[in-house]
């Protein structure tokens, strides 16, 4: 009697022939598999990676045959990966998790290679093969890119040349690959190729963490699954959009990465306008990963690339200046390390988007994103619209109704109204109607890479981007970067710690301005 | 990672006709001291439990891990035969999370001989938080006379029942079944409880061909505690595959779930046996001995359950 492989897919019958099978339709459980992480060493595997790996494990959604290859440059042992992982897990994992690593740190291991090295990779198969057989991964390959993008090619050469990234015999190899993608739409076209090369498309999983909040997801859902919200979505009800991803650090050590970067590539052309998207797309036809991202994709094709000398009066880029943050003085960007002093990059963007559909045509969307603003927050507040006639207060405008979606922190969802103060006289005032993620639901909530590295286990790409997506949003941000370019002037400053620029009020146009949540 | 932390304020006695400015008492309770600061109420269902006064302190387990997910108003109905109905004692528990403070439960605690349910009804309508779905989990076996159940599950949207507590296992699942005939929303613990097991069974027949009228037989061993799992499990093996399962009670007297469970279908083997917090599973075929693999025990205490019956509900 010869010994097989859990889930062998040769042997598998037809799902509709289990007479159980519903129970495994319904749970969110993922073939066996084996996660091989290139970059195992950095801090991404270490914070985020394996912590939500254990993540998993505590809530029973790892398959049942599963391990982990670090591979990486790094003279490691396997106990010194562990040791690290551990570390880990204690430091940034969820209560309780570490227990879960224990039990299963027999399943993690660690690969000593080059990137570039094809003897490695040939090793590689060899050891997952080896790793099919003693813990009953398989044949199934999740392979996570988390090394500088520099890396890129070389890993994904190597997998095709090894046959690794090849699908056969029902048996999956997938690829998850870390922001950035590409530093301009040339270079994502590039890597794109260099992907295709290696993987179709449905094996790709473009990661952007931000997809993976719940909050985020909870966009869908508010849209979706209320009759009340959507009938007002749109152009008649909504002035306008804000988005702001606002952070309160500087750039600290990580000045030389965001130079070549600034905050328009680090966080507007990904996590920005991904919510954005979630924000004006049509409802999909299901919730597929190819109709909600064909929806998405919509969004960004009907937002025009901004002509150069368009830009300056759409866009609004600028650099902190020292200030004072937290009680403590805090350092202007142009004196951080690794930063130029005579620096053009910005940390501070804001842009008018016009999305030109039936539904959004006179509708703006202001994006804006930044380092020391006052406080760390993601938010989307929907405008609305004054009603028609203005009864109360001699005609005196009231504020606006805003529905605003907090993404991070203290999560939810709030609608602000006007109400007549109690008293003789017809007064109105702002109250609000709240709520909280954290009081609604409590319990703890399971950080964004749990849900995506389950998805990617599973094979759904609805919370990935596709490749033409990601182009989509650079050749918008490409558009805005020509323009700053062509016109050479500098950015604009704010004091760190401050809202930001004054020229940013004059983007909103007349009886706007900018939320400071 | 620091999370949020529950306070909970002193009991309040309340005849039951004060109980509304018992609770507007228990409101001020908890307002924080610093002036000008708010407290929310947050509270996302009313909860109706009916237990046994023996089993308070499990009870009250049970409504700390609900609220920590599910915010409520909760009605703990505690049959004490000792006990003169008449009065409640009231407390509320508040989340602090940095400056934001929430009412995450408003408990009120009757006990009571259950000569007085039939009054039961009538105290707690009124009290029930408006436009909130009602919950009621009866944590306790069901009764011969079902008049009392069926008043409070009258009130409510779901019942959740525990068939580890039924004292006539085929009775009282049949009357659960039969309640959900009537187009009741029934949840049993003990069916969740028994996830993993409903679980790795799906996985295992994934592993061979399944014909359909294929003779299934085979054993499922259990202890005392376990007897209403491996009934539910022989109950579902038999709906689904035509098995014949029986039950073999020579297990351990507290597991809740079965300790092994053998099946053999058309030349196959399937067995299942629990191994700490795992069930291992093996699958042999007349070609061939899969590698055993594992599925986590259900880690769920009954305030978990709890927690998810009212989510599934």
């Amino acid at each position: 009697m010869g010994h097989r492989m859990p889930n062998q897919p040769a042997m598998d019958p037809a799902p509709t022939s289990n007479p159980l099978g519903d129970e495994l339709r319904g749970a969110r459980t993922a073939k066996p598999c084996a996660l091989v992480i290139f970059g195992a060493t950095g801090d991404l595997t270490k914070r985020k990676l394996v912590p939500s790996l254990m993540g998993l494990a505590k809530d029973g959604l790892l398959p049942p045959g599963f391990a982990v290859v670090g591979f990486a440059r790094r003279a490691w042992t396997d106990a010194d990966f562990r040791r690290e992982l551990a570390d880990g897990v204690r430091q940034f994992g969820r209560p309780d998790t570490i227990g879960h690593f224990e039990s299963l740190a027999d399943a993690f291991s660690f690969h000593q290679s080059d990137f570039g090295e094809a003897a490695g990779y040939e090793a590689l198969a060899a050891r997952l093969d080896q790793l099919d057989r003693a813990r009953g991964t398989a044949g199934n390959r999740l392979f996570y890119l988390a090394t500088p993008p520099s890396s890129y090619s070389a890993i994904l050469q190597n997998l095709a040349a090894t046959g690794l990234s090849k699908e056969k015999d029902g048996r999956f190899a997938r690829v998850i690959i870390e922001k950035p993608f590409g530093r301009d739409t040339a270079t994502a076209q590039a890597l794109n190729e260099q992907v295709r090369a290696a993987f179709r498309e449905r094996q790709v999983f473009r990661i952007d963490h931000y997809l993976g909040k719940e909050t985020v997801q909870n966009i869908l859902a508010l849209r979706f699954a209320n009759g009340i919200f959507e009938p007002l979505w749109n152009e008649k009800f909504v002035d306008h959009v804000q988005i702001t991803v606002a952070e309160s650090i500087g750039v600290g050590s990580r000045g030389g990465y965001f130079e070549e970067s600034g905050i328009i590539r680090d966080m507007i052309q990904n996590h920005l306008m991904q919510v954005l998207t979630l924000v004006a797309m049509e409802p999909p036809a299901a919730l597929t990963a190819d109709a909600v991202r064909d929806e998405k994709v919509k969004v960004l094709k009907a937002i025009r690339s901004f002509k150069p000398d368009e830009v300056a009066a759409a866009t609004v880029r600028a650099q902190y200046t020292r200030g004072s943050f937290g009680g403590e003085d805090a350092k202007g960007y142009r004196e951080e390390e690794g930063v130029a002093p005579e620096s053009m990059t910005e940390t501070y963007a804001a842009a008018r988007l016009q999305v030109n559909t039936w539904r959004w045509a006179n509708t703006p969307f202001f994006l804006r994103s930044a380092k020391r603003l006052p406080r760390r927050v993601t938010e989307v507040a929907i405008h609305f619209k004054q009603p028609p006639q203005l009864l109360f207060e001699d005609g005196k405008p009231h504020q606006p109704n805003v529905l605003l979606l907090r993404i991070q922190p203290d999560e939810g969802v709030a609608l602000r109204f006007g109400a007549k103060v109690p008293g003789p006289n017809v007064r109105i005032r702002d109250v609000r109607m709240d709520f909280r993620y954290g009081t609604a639901f409590g319990g703890e909530t399971a950080d964004a890479y749990e849900r995506l590295l389950l998805d990617a286990m599973l094979g759904d790409g609805t919370l990935f981007a596709r490749a033409d997506e990601v182009e989509e949003a650079w050749r918008i941000v490409d558009s805005i970067v020509a323009g700053w370019k062509q016109s050479g002037a500098r950015p604009d400053e704010y004091v760190a710690g401050t809202w930001g620029p004054e020229r940013a009020e004059s983007l909103l146009g007349p009886g706007r301005a900018w939320r400071k949540p | 990672m620091s999370g949020p932390a529950l306070l909970r304020t002193a009991p309040v006695h309340a005849e039951w006709k004060r109980i509304p400015e018992a609770l507007r008492s228990l409101w001020r309770a908890c307002l924080p001291d610093q002036q000008g600061a708010d407290v929310a109420r947050s509270l996302a269902i009313n909860f109706v439990a009916v237990a046994a006064a023996a089993e308070e302190d499990a009870l009250r387990e049970t409504v700390d891990k609900l609220v920590r997910r599910t915010p409520c108003r909760a009605f703990l109905l505690l049959l004490d035969p000792a006990a003169r109905p008449g009065t409640a004692t009231l407390a509320a528990t508040t989340r602090t999370h940095g400056a934001l403070r929430d009412i995450v439960l408003e408990e009120i605690a009757v006990r009571l001989p259950a000569s007085a349910m039939p009054q039961i009804t009538g105290l707690v309508r009124p009290l029930l938080e408006n436009d909130l779905p009602n919950h009621l989990y009866w944590a306790t076996r069901l009764p011969a006379d079902e008049s009392t159940l069926d008043a409070l599950a009258s009130m409510c949207d779901h019942l959740i029942v525990d068939s580890k507590r039924f004292g006539a296992v085929a009775r009282e699942l049949d009357a659960v079944q039969q309640r959900r005939r009537r187009g009741h929303r029934v949840t049993d613990l003990t069916w969740l409880r028994l996830r993993p097991w409903r679980r790795a069974l799906a996985e295992a027949f994934d592993r061979f061909p399944w014909q359909p009228g294929a003779p299934v037989t085979g054993t499922i061993r259990h202890g005392g505690n376990g007897l209403a799992a491996a009934q539910l499990l022989a109950n579902w093996l038999q709906a689904r595959t035509q098995a014949k399962v029986a039950l073999d009670p020579t297990g351990g007297p507290t597991a809740l779930c079965p300790e092994r469970v053998a099946l053999a279908v058309a030349g196959c083997d399937i067995e299942l046996t629990t191994g700490g917090p795992q069930v291992r599973v093996s699958v042999s075929t007349p070609e061939r001995c899969d590698l055993p693999f594992h599925v986590p025990q259900s880690r769920g205490t009954d305030g978990d359950l709890v927690g998810a019956a009212v989510d599934l509900g």
